[in-house]
């Protein structure tokens, strides 16, 4: 490390394309959303009138506000736990010395691969009627039908489809913590008699997962709350909004109504959300780190 | 893949507790790779098939005669052509971009100490948090102002930094030796010399995980070419496919080929870079 005053005008010139391209694209757009919440505005007139927290009221006096947050809150928890606890399932299995392992790392890793769009996609010709699901269910005297139109199973549907493309995903990272983790802890432990493999799994492997745990659950949310592209394209937020999602419903108001005060009002709430959902996070692991050591 | 080390050492070949894990693991194995697998192979099997089998949902388990004609179709009912060049000049310029932005800034922030070092990489560390829909209207605004929507520059000037990209050089330039920038030093050489001759050539598997993964993101992206772009002639693949979908809605085997051709690149990089993508991923989590 060098820290010589001569070389300040060095960090300067290393760091300004990387400074102001986040200040343009990223803190400024942030600072716009804030002041344009407290505004009024149709997004093409070229008045913006200072309305205070109106759009806000506007926002939650829509009759679909709640059915939104219900939908982001199902979605999120949907996704998120599910998606969690399999790709931890899969990173203990691949993790075992046998047969197959390769194959099941590369297969469950590919659906993070293909595109939201062209996943989407698949899975609504899947879950058409007389799809493979149809099918499938079928075999157990269930017939659906077609599973994207249906408001009752739309967005466990796509809940479905999420959780199948992240999965692998968190695998990926569950297996790079599962090395992180000696060998003699386990040997240890057979000495004092955990020998059983759901005993080891509580006292040994789960507590050393700890800081992958914690780093899986802040991007999976942060993941979660973004999904637009897998509701656009199966669902159009539909039907009868059964699947309008926060990050949905403001693209819907700023681009389909016109309506950008609260769109940015959304935005606004968006970015509260995400915020306090992290800083929560790491706050609560830190914590728990701390009373451990 | 990630070199994993064993949880439970490899026993004898046919000892009793290896074959009861065997029996125990295999079946649960098998299962998975059947659920994470088939939709893939349907998705294939339904790009084979014949108009008549798509619309009566009677797609035959086992190609037993091919359609490959779908593909061939598919590839021309649209524009897919013109979609994919543009696809590839709009990755490979964010890929340039964000190779250079990341490396610079990170040697900076890893090997050079002035006031503000540490804020301003949490600056840049807090904007991976941030959902993109929530600073995606100012954005738009402002190139809907500097009339950019619709041309190249809507499409690469935004994404051209990517915290991600900082934190990985940042680490990498961290584990490497002090001595050798000061070795460089004295040899006359000057903080961007040390950085393009010295240590960006040591960077190499940063310089690969970066590319392969900011590729595969950009060319699989949807939100940021669906909001700044208009015009068919400016589409990406991935915006291609949605309008694919709006004038063939129900042709599901041309669907299904134009998604299986779409999705190929992808995983050509996977199968070239497997190491670099996986460990990238990986990276984040355990240096995070």
């Amino acid at each position: 490390m060098v820290g010589r005053r001569r070389l300040w005008g060095w960090a300067a010139l290393f760091l300004a394309p990387a400074v102001i391209l986040t200040a343009v694209f990223f803190y400024y757009p942030m600072g716009y959303i804030l002041w344009l919440s407290v505004h009024h505005w149709n997004g093409l007139s070229p008045i913006k009138s200072f309305t205070g927290f109106a759009e806000f009221h506007h926002l939650v006096d829509e009759s679909i506000f709640g059915l939104v947050i219900r939908n982001t809150v199902l979605f999120v928890i949907g996704t998120v736990i599910p998606s969690i606890a399999i790709g931890l399932g899969l990173a203990l299995l691949a993790n075992r010395p046998l047969p197959l392992r390769n194959l099941l790392r590369g297969i469950s890793f590919a659906p993070y691969l293909v595109s939201f769009v062209s996943a989407g996609l698949a899975w609504v010709w899947m879950g058409s009627s007389g799809g493979l699901f149809d099918h499938l269910l079928g075999v157990f005297g269930v017939h659906p039908g077609n599973l994207v139109d249906n408001p009752s199973t739309a967005l466990i549907y796509v809940i479905a489809m999420y959780t199948w493309k992240m999965a692998g995903y968190n695998m990926v990272l569950y297996l790079a913590g599962l090395q992180t983790i000696p060998h003699e802890i386990y040997e240890a432990g057979a000495i004092d008699g955990l020998k059983d493999g759901w005993t080891q799994f509580r006292t040994i492997t789960w507590p050393m997962l700890r800081n992958s745990t914690f780093f899986v659950v802040i991007i999976n949310l942060v993941f979660s709350f973004r999904a637009f592209s897998a509701i656009y394209v199966m669902t159009n937020g539909g039907p009868v909004n059964s699947t309008t999602t926060l990050v949905y419903y403001i693209w819907n108001l700023a681009f389909v109504q016109n309506s950008w005060g609260q769109a940015a009002a959304a935005s606004t709430l968006l970015l509260i959300v995400v915020l306090v959902l992290t800083v929560g996070m790491v706050r609560y692991f830190t914590k728990e780190v701390f009373r451990i050591s | 893949m990630v070199e994993v080390t064993p949880v439970s050492k490899p026993g004898p070949v046919f000892s009793r507790t290896r074959r009861v894990k065997f029996w125990r693991y295999v079946p649960l194995m098998v299962l998975a790779i059947l659920g994470f697998g088939f939709p893939f192979y349907w998705i294939i099997m339904g790009s084979l098939s014949s108009n008549t089998a798509i619309s009566t949902g009677s797609i035959p388990l086992f190609p037993i005669s091919p359609h490959w004609a779908n593909y061939r179709n598919a590839w021309l009912y649209t524009n897919f052509a013109r979609q994919v060049l543009n696809t590839l000049v709009m990755s490979v310029a964010v890929t340039v971009a964000q190779v250079i932005t990341s490396s610079m800034a990170g040697f900076a922030l890893a090997r050079i100490r002035f006031p503000g070092r540490q804020a301003l990489f949490v600056g840049f560390v807090a904007t991976l948090i941030i959902p993109f829909q929530v600073i995606a209207l100012p954005i738009f605004v402002l190139m809907a102002n500097l009339h950019w929507i619709n041309t190249f520059g809507a499409l690469i000037v935004p994404t051209a930094v990517n915290a991600f990209g900082i934190f990985l050089y940042r680490q990498f330039f961290l584990t490497i030796p002090e001595a050798l920038e000061e070795a460089s030093m004295l040899d006359g050489a000057n903080p961007w010399q040390v950085l393009w001759r010295v240590y960006w050539p040591l960077a190499r598997p940063a310089t690969v995980t970066l590319s392969l993964l900011t590729f595969i993101a950009e060319w699989n992206s949807f939100y940021l070419p669906f909001l700044f772009t208009e015009t068919k002639t400016m589409y990406t693949v991935q915006l291609g496919l949605v309008a694919f979908q709006g004038e063939f809605a129900t042709v599901y085997n041309l669907l299904m080929a134009a998604t299986v051709f779409i999705s190929i690149p992808v995983f050509i990089l996977y199968l070239l870079g497997q190491r670099a993508i996986v460990e990238g991923i990986a990276t984040t989590g355990t240096k995070g």
